[in-house]
């Protein structure tokens, strides 16, 4: 039941690898931020960024603690305005996102991007109907969902440059694009957080510190960033979701960037009709060691591996035992 | 208890934010304003002291070799050099790329004119140097009396210059 929280972290921790072509020069200058992770473009260019994310959810989880019981989660009943604990059994979600991010430096100091989950495909499998006949309830694949998911807007300034400083702020806006209505095997609207998207259109702040320890070599940011959710049409509302990140930044060499940062989400739970969501919010910290290589003044590949150090949920729940992302940037 | 539900509230993260950036203040500009005074080794090892140029005029260029519009302009601040080397030090602060690097290339482009190692840009941090190449004309009385930003700077622009400012 987080899997719409990994959709926002994907959106954001894209957000933040954004802008790797970065490091080519416009034609008279050529910007110190590159390699860096503000997301800010250069003045009059643009940055195509086309990444691919796999995450897969089979661990199982009871607070913090692994678990090897059974992970008997809720379900909204949107038909009937009800919440049933322990309606399905948890086994595992293979999730397929793949997302567009185009940004576009209005001045040296100000970028506006745009991010566009042009497909998130999630396998899904559970026992359904779990306490009824049989006990266990029945096995389906069935129940995974596809589609487009939901757009977000953002502003980033940087309040603060100098040669070795950078501090960028940034505003946004989650738009309700995506599917978020798609229905089950059974005929019923699927789990709110399987959903392509969430419904709602959500603010997002953010706030991000670079410091060049060696500029354009050895860089170290930390960043903030604050999802305020709104309702959706059904009534339901994902919790707020807040994103603390961390990492080091260095360039090895002219074609290759080394890079590790650290990722922690904390979401609050989900509700319902003003009813707190059983099995939903979570706080999971992950490290993400990732390389980027630098394939012409333009182009740039990178890959990252997401693996959790800390994963907290309410309640029981299964949750990520690793991500993997690639993607390629390009500047014009 | 006000201050509790304050905090507790969904709009508490926007306020901090903004008074946080509000707090953020701008510092004065360098032109018009003494250069910052520093000290740098060359990639030949000399040290160098902007305090012992004083009452020469000097022409700071920042730069990097990975920077196309900085090499560009390389072989113009060289052609100064050559013919304005008795009135007007051209010096050339290269931002944090390692010595070997910076040696091989100075060579290969037969540079003569001081290029110096900005080896953890502090130097670059002091002259407010977001962007690359910047150039800096400070006047014998140690003032900055005005740049160029970017790129694309002939000998026939310093010349042009430093005959204004002389």
């Amino acid at each position: 039941m987080k899997k719409l929280c990994l959709l926002v972290s994907a959106v954001l921790f894209a957000l933040n690898f954004s802008s790797m072509a970065e490091a080519s020069c416009g034609a008279s200058n050529c910007t110190l931020i590159r390699g860096s992770q503000s997301g800010l473009a250069s003045e009059g260019r643009f940055v195509v960024d086309l990444s691919y994310r796999y995450i897969r959810q089979d661990d199982k989880k009871k607070g913090s603690s692994d678990f090897d019981g059974n992970i008997d989660v809720a379900k909204v009943e949107f038909e009937t305005g009800l919440i049933e604990p322990a309606h399905h059994r948890e086994f595992r979600t293979i999730n397929e996102l793949a997302q567009l991010d185009i940004s576009y430096g209005v001045t040296e100091r100000f970028t506006v991007s745009l991010s566009v989950p042009f497909l998130n495909d999630r396998k899904h499998e559970h026992n359904d109907g779990v306490g009824g006949v049989p006990p266990e309830g029945e096995f389906t694949n069935a129940d995974g969902s596809s589609g487009f998911g939901d757009i977000t807007l953002m502003a980033k300034y940087a309040v603060w440059q100098t040669t070795k400083h950078q501090l960028v702020a940034g505003a946004g806006i989650k738009f309700a694009t995506g599917d978020f209505k798609l229905r089950n095997s059974e005929g019923n609207i699927n789990e709110p957080t399987i959903m392509p998207g969430t419904g709602s259109t959500d603010g997002v702040l953010s706030v991000l510190y670079n410091f060049s320890f060696i500029p354009n070599r050895l860089s170290f940011f930390a960043s903030a960033s604050h999802r305020l959710t709104g309702k959706n049409s059904l009534d339901y509302q994902f919790g707020d979701s807040t994103f603390l990140d961390g990492g080091v930044s260095y360039r090895l060499n002219e074609k290759v960037s080394l890079i590790t940062q650290i990722n922690t989400r904390i979401s609050r739970r989900d509700e319902y009709l003003g009813m707190a969501v059983p099995n939903t919010g979570v706080t999971f910290m992950d490290v993400t060691p990732g390389v980027v290589l630098t394939a012409s003044e333009n182009v740039s590949l990178y890959t990252h591996v997401q693996i959790p150090i800390y994963q907290r949920v309410n309640d029981v729940n299964i949750v990520p035992s690793f991500g993997i992302m690639a993607g390629v940037s390009y500047g014009f | 208890m006000v201050f509790k539900s304050f905090i507790k509230s969904r709009c508490a993260p926007v306020v901090f934010l903004s008074l946080f950036l509000l707090g953020m203040a701008a510092s004065p500009p360098l032109v018009g304003g003494p250069a910052p005074l520093f000290q740098l080794k060359s990639v030949d090892g000399e040290v160098v002291k902007l305090s012992d140029l004083k009452g020469q005029f000097v022409v700071l260029n920042f730069w990097a070799t990975w920077c196309v519009p900085c090499i560009k302009e390389m072989p113009e601040l060289q052609k100064t050099h050559q013919s304005l080397n008795q009135t007007v030090k051209i010096i050339g602060i290269n931002l944090a790329e390692p010595r070997e690097k910076v040696d091989q290339y100075t060579k290969d482009h037969h540079l003569s004119f001081p290029v110096l190692l900005d080896d953890y840009g502090n130097v670059s941090q002091e002259y407010e140097v977001i962007h690359l190449p910047v150039t800096y004309f400070i006047t014998p009385d140690g003032i900055i009396r005005d740049k160029i930003f970017g790129g694309g700077i002939t000998r026939e622009m310093i010349e042009a210059k430093i005959n204004r400012l002389m």
